[in-house]
């Protein structure tokens, strides 16, 4: 009773009612750890406890039912002996690692039964931790995932033969709209094959149309018979040509009812063995003459009808009038027999010739010429009958493609050697020409040599001609010069002379006698006008400046010398640098010049005169135009005008040329080449 | 010869070259006419101190006379025959000659006065109607002549 004295009521109280919370608390603890159990009990799954290292210490839930073993043959043991063995080191190194990093674990897991079944089993485990003490142990919750996994499959199955169904619904839907389509196609091909049809009918029906108005407006006969030869149809120009109104009338009428005995048997015949042979009869010419008409002629093709069977039931025949084609031929043939009488008959030597120079023919003139009878000269040409040598031959093969050209050729002077070797100088005309539709060539030889002879003579004389005019031309110079010379120097001496004396006697007596200084004046001023003349006459002649210093400065002086004496401007222009010319040479040109100006200062009444003279190359030119009243070109090539031919002569010794162009009105040109 | 000798003789030289200090213009006239050499010669004839050298009547002979004589002055016609005064003008310019030279001809036309002057010919007369100016022009430069 002393403890119950050394505390107070109030503590006591205290205390009990601390121990009363203590048990409820106890009791509270206890109910829930009952409800705890019951819950763990009741779970559908195994609910396991174990120790720090896996050993199990509670064996809860549906632990037994799903593994098989009571709760006494379970603790105790390690979990892996509920694992499948193989996988026990690797499942338990994988559930370590994984409660080791997050102090849990979640995964599927293959264990055994105590039946040794296999079994799926989801395992969560969890770390169970106390404030105080940490870690105390594992807890484990495994799913048995038999029935889950059945169920899955089920479904999974089921899901498949759903999918397997669709597709197979849809493809069948696919078909039928495949089906579908086929039939639509084909019904649209149908009426497109009616409407083509229909077409095609309708175009039969035209071409028909057509055909018959073809065959109706074609000008050439069309006809129809039968196996008897008579008329079963006619085109409109048949028709006509029977001289019948229609059809009608002519249906059933044959060839002798049309034509003249005589010819309606030949076509009748021609009618039968179309007929009876099968065979057509092409292109053959038909003579025609009904009673009235005038003769014609047809070009007539007649082919045998045949039906569905092969049988021939009749013909169709088609003919031309080819009346005026064969009058042409007539007429054709009728100027062939002209030619062929000319052609013989002509005093000119004719031949024929293949396009590739082989004679054909030649007429009676030409076996003269040649000596060669016709027979010897047929099948050869120019080369192989010897009518001429070797090196004419390419000319005769240049005219010769001119020919196969259609063109004409001629006249070309060929050497001919007759047959007994003579020759002779001939002149060659060919034509090219048809005859009888063969391209041949017509050849004219003509025998030149008379005038070849008479030709060569002429240029020889007209060659001595021309150096007879040079010969005379140097003659007249070298006269001029020394006429030219000798009044120059010889009078000129003496009137300077008389000068000297005249100037003398003034000097020495007429200083203070003013009538003997008047004559002697006057004698001084006649021997001056003496020798002016003198000094022109001689340069007219040939100014010895020309002999003395060149051509330059002798034109030079020319010029200056017209123009003091005409008044006519004059215009110079050298360009000619240093001239090496021969003394011949620059005698013509200065002599051409010479004269033209006198042309200008005598005919032209000009005012101005250009003159040029260019050295270019080896050549010289010089023109001279004025502006005068011109001179119209026939004037230029009038037979007096021997002045311009002089001028032409003089350069053509060298080979040069002399142009004159002239216009009314607008003056003269003289345009003058020389080769140096 | 002694040397004292030598002396006398270039003393009575100089005595000798002393008397001729009026020297002589010396003149060649070339002219293929006789007549007018003659009167072209009487022309100048009285003026002081100068010599008539020589006469040339064509053109080879004239070269060959100045060649000779070396004359100082020439007075010289263009046309003669066998070769024309141009051909002297050429010689005489090919030979480097110092020559007074008066052309006097009857071709008194521009482009013959161009070549002679070309050529080296100091003065060019036309012969009919300016030979009076040739004696007045010799008659000055022999005066120039004779004070040099």
């Amino acid at each position: 009773m002393e403890l119950f004295n050394d505390k107070t009521k109030e503590q006591l109280i205290k205390e009990i009612e601390i121990l009363q919370k203590r048990i409820e608390v106890f009791e509270r603890t206890e109910d829930e750890l009952l409800l705890s159990d019951q819950i763990l009990r009741q779970m559908p799954d195994a609910v396991l406890l174990t120790d720090r290292s896996g050993i199990i210490t509670r064996w809860m839930g549906k632990a037994s039912e799903i593994f098989g073993y009571s709760e006494k043959e379970a603790i105790g043991n390690t979990v892996d002996f509920l694992r499948k063995p193989d996988i026990r080191d690797k499942k338990s190194k994988e559930i370590f690692d994984s409660l080791k990093m997050s102090g849990s674990y979640n995964g599927e897991i293959s264990s055994v039964t105590k039946d040794n079944k296999e079994i799926p089993i989801e395992l969560t485990v969890q770390t169970l931790y106390n404030e105080k003490m940490g870690p105390l142990g594992f807890i484990g919750i495994g799913r048995d995932l038999t029935k889950q996994k059945k169920r899955d499959k089920l479904i999974n199955d089921l899901r498949k033969k759903e999918i397997k169904t669709h597709e197979r619904l849809l493809q069948s839907f696919i078909d039928l709209q495949n089906s579908q389509k086929a039939s639509l196609n084909l019904m649209e091909d149908l009426s497109l094959e009616i409407e083509e049809r229909k077409k095609a009918q309708v175009e039969l029906t035209e071409k028909h149309e057509l055909l018959c108005l073809l065959i109706d407006n074609m000008p050439d006969y069309i006809y129809v018979k039968d196996l008897n030869c008579c008329y079963l149809l006619n085109n409109k120009a048949h028709l006509q040509h029977m001289k019948v109104k229609n059809q009608e009338e002519a249906l059933g009428k044959n060839d002798f009812d049309v034509y003249e005995a005589e010819l309606a048997s030949e076509h009748n015949n021609n009618d039968k063995k179309v007929i009876s042979t099968g065979k057509s009869l092409i292109n053959i010419e038909e003579f025609y003459q009904n009673r009235k008409r005038d003769p014609q002629w047809l070009l007539t093709t007649k082919v045998p009808m045949r039906d569905n069977s092969g049988n021939i039931t009749g013909l169709v025949g088609i003919s031309r009038d080819i009346t005026a084609r064969k009058q042409a031929e007539n007429s054709l043939f009728q100027s062939e027999e002209k030619f062929k009488i000319l052609f013989e008959s002509s005093p000119d030597a004719y031949y024929l010739q293949d396009l590739k120079g082989i004679f054909v023919d030649g007429n009676k003139a030409a076996e003269k010429l040649t000596g060669f009878k016709r027979s010897e000269l047929i099948g050869q040409n120019l080369q192989s009958a010897g009518l001429l040598d070797k090196n004419q031959i390419p000319k005769v093969l240049k005219l010769l493609g001119r020919h196969v050209l259609g063109k004409s050729t001629g006249p070309d002077e060929f050497q001919l050697i007759r047959k007994d070797g003579k020759k002779l100088t001939i002149e060659i005309i060919a034509h090219p020409l048809k005859i009888q539709n063969e391209k041949l060539i017509l050849g004219i030889a003509r025998n030149i040599t008379e005038r070849k002879i008479t030709e060569n003579k002429l240029k020889i004389s007209e060659n001595k001609l021309r150096k007879l005019a040079q010969h005379l031309q140097t003659v007249r110079e070298m006269e001029r010069t020394y006429i030219a010379r000798e009044i120059h120097d010889e009078l000129g001496q003496l009137t300077t002379a008389l000068k000297m004396d005249i100037v003398w006697l003034k000097n020495k007596f007429a200083e203070d006698r003013p009538e003997l200084l008047n004559k002697l004046l006057s004698m001084s001023e006649l021997t001056d006008i003496t020798n002016e003349t003198i000094r022109r006459i001689s340069s007219e002649l040939r100014p010895g400046i020309i002999d003395d210093l060149g051509l330059i400065p002798a034109i030079e002086w020319q010029v200056k010398d017209f123009q003091s004496r005409t008044g006519i401007r004059c215009d110079l222009e050298l360009k000619t640098g240093e001239l090496m010319i021969d003394p011949e040479r620059t005698t013509a040109i200065y002599r051409i010049l010479q004269e033209s100006l006198t042309n200008v200062a005598r005919h032209s009444s000009a005012s101005e005169v250009k003159i040029s003279l260019l050295q270019r190359k080896r050549q010289l030119f010089m023109q001279i135009s004025d502006n005068g009243k011109g001179l119209p070109a026939n004037r230029i090539e009038h037979p007096k005008s021997f002045g311009l031919m002089g001028i032409r002569e003089r350069v053509t010794i060298f080979g040069g040329s002399a142009v004159f162009a002239g216009e009314k009105g607008k003056g003269t040109t003289v345009k003058v080449t020389i080769p140096l | 010869m002694n040397a004292p000798n030598k002396t006398i003789d270039k003393a009575h030289m100089s005595l000798i070259i002393n008397h001729k200090q009026i020297s002589k213009m010396k003149i060649l006239v070339v002219d293929d006419s006789r007549l007018l050499r003659q009167r072209i010669i009487d022309l100048i004839s009285d003026i002081p101190n100068i010599e008539i050298s020589a006469e040339a009547e064509s053109s080879i002979e004239a070269i060959k006379l100045i060649e000779k004589l070396n004359p100082d002055l020439m007075i010289l016609d263009i046309r003669m025959p066998n070769g024309s005064g141009i051909e002297v003008l050429r010689s005489i310019r090919q030979q480097d000659k110092s020559i007074i030279t008066i052309v006097l001809t009857n071709y008194p036309l521009a482009q013959y006065k161009e070549k002679c002057l070309e050529l080296g010919a100091s003065y060019f007369f036309d012969k009919v109607n300016e030979f009076e100016q040739v004696r007045d022009l010799i008659a000055s430069l022999q005066n120039k002549f004779s004070e040099n």
